[in-house]
C-alpha cells in the first residue's frame, strides 16, 4: 500500500489553540492576589459584556426539538438501543431541520441534541450557546427551567470556551436564583481569574462529595497552591460515599490502584513544578511489581508505560529555560494514547506563540478534550499550572511532554 | 522476377543495389523519429512513476498531453458533429485537413506515432515473420472508407464511434491500459494486474492487434483501416502533385511492394487516395521512372495511364453501394447503442469533476484514456463493459485506493474534446461528483465496536469539513439524562458540503479493509445520481454550489435578536 501511505496528509489543524487568544483580564495587580471582590467585578464586567460572536452566529437548531425542555429523555437509565428506541438498523427517518445530513429520526430532546451534535462538533459549539440561551429567555417565567439554562451556559462557557469569567457570571445568577453550579467548577474559575485563596475557600466550604474527593479536586487543591494537601489526599482517596463524577457525568472509579495513585502525585508536581519530586513517583510505578499496573480494562493503558513517557518529558521540564529558546517552529514526536503524535511549537519574540497538534492518531473526542492543554501552555507561557484533563491525560501529557521535549533541545 | 505468384510474395534482394539503410526518405524518418519520442514523452512523463505526491498536483499547468488526439483529424470533427458543439480541436483538425490537401498524408507518414510504432514493429518483427503474408490486396483499398462513413454516419446520430477507431485515441488508450498494467506490476504486487478489467484487455488487445496487422502487410491499418487516414486521404486527392510513372518502367515490382499504402495499383498507375507521397517507391525504382510532378505538367508519355480512378476488383458503382452500406451499418449500429445508452445511464457512473451531462459526455468523450493517465491519483479507470458498449472506456471515478485530490485539476486539462471541462482548481472543488453514504450496519463507530474517525481527518485535512460527528449509543443515568462522555462519536456526512471526492471512501478502505481487515468494504462511499452531482455545460461551479446553499440555507428563526443579558436578570 505505498501509495496510500505516501498521500497520508501532514498537518491536521484542531481549533487553532494557538490563535486562542481569550482576553486576559487587565492586569492590574500581581495576578495571583486578587480579592474575592475584585474577581467579582471582573465577572461581572466580562460576564455582562456581549461576545464578539454573538451578532454574526445564527441561532440554529432542528426544527423538531421540543423547546419546552423536558427532563428526561423519556427512556430512564440504560443503553439506549435496548430500550427500543431509535432503531438504527432499519426505519430510518428523513432528517428534519437544516443541514445536519443524519439518517437517523431528527432529536427532539434538548440535553439529547446538546450532548449528540453540539458538544461533538466545534463550528456548533456557538450555536448552541445561542440555543441555550434562547431557551433561557422563553422560559424565564419558569424558575426551575431558567436555573437549568443559567447553570447549562454556565458549563457551556466553562467546558466549551474555557471562558472562566462568563461561565461564574451565569452560574453566579444561578445561584441568585437559587440554583446550585458545580462547586468545584466555580472554585476553579475563582483561581483562574486571579484568586486562589478563595478557591480554596470555596473548596473547603463545598459540601457535596464531588468537591471533595474527586481527582478535579485534587489537581484543583495543587493547582492552589496546597500540593502537600492534595497528595495528602490522593493517599486517602476512595474512601465511604458515592464515586462521585469527574466531569458532565463521567462516572468516575471508587477507589485508585496504587499506580494510579502515584501517576497522579506525579502529575500534581509535575504541575507545580515539583519536578524531582514527579520524578520520584515515576521511578515508584516503574518498581510496582507487574501485576498492580496492567490495565483493568482496554480503557486504560499501560502505567508503567505512561511513567516511562512522563520521566522522560520531565527531566525536559527540568532542564527547560524558556529565555533561552531562540524565535522558531519546533516539533517533536513523542508516543501517545493511538500512536505517535507530532506536537509543533512556535516561539516568537521569546514568547510561545502557538502550540499544535499537527500529527496523531488520537481518537477525537480525546484531542478535542486535551485541547485546553495546548491552549494552556501558550496563556500561561510556561508549563506549571497546565491542566492535564481527566479522562484524556495521556493525550494531555502527550502534548506537555512534546512541547517540553521540543523547546528543551530548541535552548541554546 | 515480376511474377507474383498468388499467395506468398516472397521478397527479393535488390541485386547490385546499394541496400540502403532506410527505406524512406532519412528527414521523413527523423521526424517521425521526433514525433514518436514527443508523444512518449508526454505520455509517460504523467505516468503512476512520476506521479506528483500529494499536495504536489498544482504545479502549474499540464503541457499539452492531449496534442496528438488534437491533431488527428477525426476526433475533432466527429465529436464535433456527435456533441454538436464546437470543440476545441475542431480547428486544430481543420487545419490539419488543410495542410493535407499541400502535403497528403503528411500526418500519417510523418507525424502519426501509431503509424511510426507501426513502422518499428515491422521493422523489427513483421519482417521476420513471413508466414502470414498477403499479396497486395487491392479489393481492401476501400474498406477504410467505408469504416469512415460509418463513423460519420453514427454521428450524425449522435453516437460516438470513432473513439474505437480513430488512430491515436487507439493508441493511447492501449498504452494506457498496458501501461497501467505494468507499472501497477513494478510499483505495487504483480497481484494488482487482476483490478484490470475486461475493458482495459479489450483496448491492450486493440493496439495489439493493429500492431499485429503488420504481419499481414507493413502497414496494413494504415493503407487499409484507420479512418483517420482515410479522411486524411480524401484531401490528399485535392493536391497539386502527385505521382507519375513514366515510359522507363519495367514493371519490376519493388515500387508495389515497398509501398506502404498500398497506393501502387497492379498496372503501377498511383492510387491518389492512398499516396502520402512519401517516396519510397522513387527511392527503390530501378530505373528512375518515377516523379512527383505537378497536376498540369506534362511528363513523357507514360507507358501506364496517369491515374487510375479504379482498382479492378472493383467497380464504380461496387464502391458507391459499399458506402451506401456502410453508412447504413453505421446508423443501424448508432441506434442500437442509443438504446443501450438509456438502459446502461441508470447506472449512475460517477464521472470525473467537471464533466458535461451524461448524455452529451458519452457522445464527446473520445475514449482516448488521457485523463486516466494523468490522474495523479489513479482514481479514475476506464470502464469496462460494465456500462454498455457505447460506456466502454469512458473514465469512472473508483475512490477505493484513493481519492479525488482537492489540489488537482488535471483530468480536465488532458481531456482533447472538452468532455472534461478544464476547470479552475477553486471551481473544481465546488463541482460534485457525488455524494458519499455512510453504512451504518459497517460503520464501526456507528455499530458500537470500537471509535474511528478516519473519515473526519481526512475530509477535514482536504478542507471540505463534509463530515461531523455524532454521539450515538447514549447511556443515562438514574434520572434519565443522558451522560455526555457514554458512546461513540460517530461520522455524519453533511450533504451540502459533500463533493463526493471519495477520499474518505478511500481511507476507510486503506486501514479498516485492508490494514485491520475489520470490513470487507468501505463503510462510506460515494453514490452518483440525481441531485447528488453537479453536471453543466457552461457556467460557474461555484455559482452553482452558493445558490444551493442559499436555498437550504434554514430561515433565520428570530426575528428580533435575543439580547445577550435580559433585563430580567440584570
Amino acid at each position: 500500500m505505498s501509495r496510500v501511505i505516501a498521500f497520508q496528509r501532514v498537518a491536521i489543524v484542531l481549533l487553532a489553540a494557538g490563535v486562542m487568544s481569550i482576553a486576559s483580564p487587565a492586569d492590574g495587580q500581581a495576578r495571583n492576589a486578587r480579592t474575592k471582590t475584585e474577581v467579582d467585578a471582573l465577572i461581572a464586567q466580562a460576564g455582562s459584556s456581549t461576545p464578539d460572536w454573538w451578532d454574526t452566529t445564527e441561532l440554529d437548531y432542528p426544527e423538531t426539538l421540543d423547546l419546552n425542555w423536558p427532563v428526561r429523555a423519556g427512556f430512564g437509565p440504560g443503553r439506549f438501543e435496548e430500550r427500543g428506541g431509535r432503531d438504527r438498523r432499519g426505519g430510518r427517518g428523513r432528517r428534519g431541520g437544516g443541514g445536519f445530513g443524519w439518517e437517523q429520526s431528527p432529536p427532539t430532546n434538548v440535553d439529547e441534541y446538546l450532548i449528540q451534535v453540539v458538544y461533538p462538533n466545534p463550528s456548533r459549539h456557538k450555536a448552541g450557546v445561542k440555543l441555550v440561551h434562547h431557551l433561557m429567555i422563553r422560559h424565564k417565567d419558569d424558575p426551575e427551567k431558567l436555573r437549568r439554562s443559567l447553570n447549562t451556559l454556565g458549563e457551556m462557557f466553562y467546558e466549551l470556551f474555557g471562558e472562566y469569567a462568563r461561565a461564574a457570571f451565569w452560574w453566579q445568577k444561578c445561584a441568585a436564583l437559587g440554583g446550585g453550579a458545580d462547586a468545584l467548577k466555580v472554585a476553579r474559575c475563582y483561581f483562574e481569574l486571579g484568586s486562589p485563596a478563595t478557591a480554596a475557600d470555596l473548596l473547603s466550604q463545598a459540601g457535596s462529595d464531588e468537591a471533595r474527593n474527586t481527582k478535579d479536586a485534587i489537581k484543583l487543591w495543587a493547582r492552589i497552591g496546597e500540593v502537600d494537601k492534595a497528595l495528602s489526599m490522593i493517599e486517602s482517596y476512595g474512601g465511604a460515599g458515592n464515586p462521585g463524577t469527574d466531569r458532565f457525568g463521567f462516572r468516575g472509579r471508587r477507589s485508585m490502584s496504587q499506580s494510579s495513585k502515584y501517576l497522579l502525585a506525579a502529575e500534581i508536581c509535575r504541575g507545580a513544578g515539583r519536578y524531582d519530586e514527579a520524578l520520584a513517583y515515576y521511578a515508584k510505578v516503574l518498581a510496582l511489581p507487574n501485576s498492580e499496573t496492567r490495565p483493568a480494562d482496554h480503557h486504560e493503558t499501560d502505567d508503567k508505560f505512561e511513567a516511562q513517557v512522563n520521566r522522560t518529558g520531565t527531566e525536559f521540564l527540568r532542564t527547560l529555560d524558556l529565555t533561552r529558546v531562540p524565535d522558531g517552529s519546533y516539533t517533536e514526536t513523542v508516543e501517545a494514547y493511538g500512536g505517535p503524535m507530532t506536537v509543533q511549537v512556535v516561539v516568537r519574540n521569546r514568547r510561545i506563540a502557538s502550540v499544535e497538534v499537527t500529527r496523531h492518531q488520537e481518537t477525537y473526542e480525546y484531542l478535542i478534550m486535551a485541547q485546553p492543554t495546548a491552549r494552556q501552555i501558550g496563556q500561561k507561557q510556561g508549563f506549571e499550572g497546565v491542566d492535564v484533563i481527566t479522562g484524556a491525560t495521556v493525550t494531555s501529557d502527550a502534548i506537555i511532554n512534546a512541547a517540553a521535549a521540543a523547546l528543551a533541545k530548541a535552548m541554546e | 522476377m515480376t511474377a507474383s505468384r498468388a499467395g506468398r510474395d516472397k521478397p527479393q534482394r535488390l541485386s547490385g543495389q546499394p541496400q540502403t539503410r532506410w527505406t524512406g526518405n532519412r528527414r521523413r524518418r527523423l521526424t517521425q523519429a521526433l514525433c514518436l519520442l514527443l508523444f512518449l514523452t508526454l505520455f509517460f512523463y504523467f505516468s503512476r512513476a512520476h506521479r506528483l505526491e500529494a499536495g504536489g498536483a498544482t504545479a502549474g499547468h499540464l503541457p499539452p498531453v492531449d496534442l496528438f488526439l488534437n491533431l488527428d483529424p477525426l476526433v475533432g470533427l466527429s465529436t464535433a458533429l456527435a456533441a454538436r458543439a464546437f470543440v476545441g480541436p475542431l480547428v486544430l483538425a481543420l487545419a490539419v485537413l488543410v495542410i493535407g490537401v499541400i502535403f497528403p498524408r503528411w500526418f500519417c507518414g510523418y507525424v502519426c506515432p501509431l503509424g511510426t510504432l507501426i513502422d518499428l514493429f515491422d521493422w523489427t518483427l513483421g519482417r521476420r515473420v513471413q508466414r502470414f503474408r498477403l499479396s497486395a490486396t487491392s479489393r481492401w483499398v476501400h474498406l477504410r472508407f467505408y469504416f469512415l462513413t460509418g463513423i460519420w454516419a453514427a454521428a450524425l446520430f449522435g453516437v460516438l464511434l470513432s473513439g474505437f477507431g480513430a488512430a491515436i485515441p487507439v493508441l493511447t488508450r492501449g498504452m494506457q491500459s498496458i501501461a497501467a498494467a505494468i507499472q501497477a506490476g513494478l510499483e505495487g504486487d504483480w497481484h494488482e494486474l487482476a483490478s484490470l478489467d475486461g475493458g482495459q484487455y479489450f483496448a491492450a488487445a486493440l493496439l495489439l492487434v493493429v500492431l499485429g496487422l503488420g504481419l499481414l502487410r507493413p502497414r496494413f491499418w494504415c493503407a487499409y483501416l484507420c479512418p483517420s487516414g482515410a479522411l486524411l486521404s480524401a484531401m490528399g486527392t485535392l493536391n497539386p502533385r502527385r505521382r507519375v510513372v513514366e515510359s522507363t518502367c519495367t514493371r519490376c515490382g519493388r515500387c508495389r511492394r515497398v509501398c506502404s499504402f498500398d497506393a501502387i495499383a497492379p498496372d503501377y498507375s498511383t492510387r491518389l487516395a492512398s499516396c502520402a507521397h512519401c517516396k519510397r517507391c522513387q527511392r527503390v525504382c530501378p530505373q528512375q521512372s518515377i516523379r512527383f510532378v505537378g497536376r498540369w505538367s506534362r511528363p513523357r508519355p507514360a507507358a501506364t495511364p496517369a491515374t487510375s480512378a479504379t482498382a479492378p476488383a472493383l467497380t464504380r458503382r461496387g464502391f458507391f453501394l459499399g458506402l451506401v452500406g456502410a453508412g447504413g451499418a453505421g446508423i443501424g449500429a448508432a441506434t442500437g447503442l442509443a438504446h443501450d445508452r438509456q438502459s446502461h445511464i441508470a447506472s449512475y457512473p460517477i464521472r470525473p469533476p467537471g464533466s458535461v451531462p451524461e448524455v452529451r459526455f458519452r457522445r464527446q468523450c473520445i475514449r482516448c484514456g488521457q485523463c486516466v493517465q494523468v490522474c495523479p491519483a489513479n482514481v479514475l479507470r476506464p470502464a469496462g463493459f460494465e456500462l454498455g458498449i457505447d460506456g466502454i472506456w469512458t473514465p469512472t471515478l473508483v475512490a477505493d485506493a484513493a481519492g479525488c485530490d482537492p489540489s488537482c485539476n488535471r483530468c480536465g486539462q488532458a481531456c482533447p474534446t472538452g468532455a472534461i471541462r478544464d476547470l479552475a482548481l477553486d471551481e473544481k472543488r465546488a463541482a460534485r461528483l457525488g455524494l458519499a453514504v455512510i453504512d451504518e450496519n459497517a460503520c464501526l463507530p456507528h455499530c458500537g465496536k470500537e471509535a474511528c474517525g478516519l473519515c473526519f481527518s481526512e475530509c477535514a485535512a482536504a478542507g471540505y469539513h463534509a463530515i461531523e460527528y455524532i454521539r450515538v449509543g447514549i447511556e443515562y443515568d438514574a434520572g434519565g439524562r443522558p451522560l455526555a462522555d457514554s458512546g461513540f462519536l460517530a461520522p455524519v456526512v453533511l450533504a451540502d458540503r459533500c463533493v463526493g471526492c471519495g477520499l474518505c471512501q478511500a481511507r476507510c478502505h486503506a486501514v479498516n479493509v485492508v490494514e485491520k481487515r475489520l470490513l470487507d468494504g468501505s463503510a462510506v462511499r460515494v453514490a452518483a445520481g440525481l441531485g447528488r452531482e453537479d453536471r453543466i455545460v457552461s457556467g460557474s461551479y461555484r455559482e452553482l454550489q452558493n445558490q444551493r446553499r442559499e436555498r437550504n440555507r434554514p430561515q433565520p428563526r428570530e426575528t428580533k435578536r435575543d439580547e445577550y443579558l435580559p433585563d430580567f436578570l440584570r
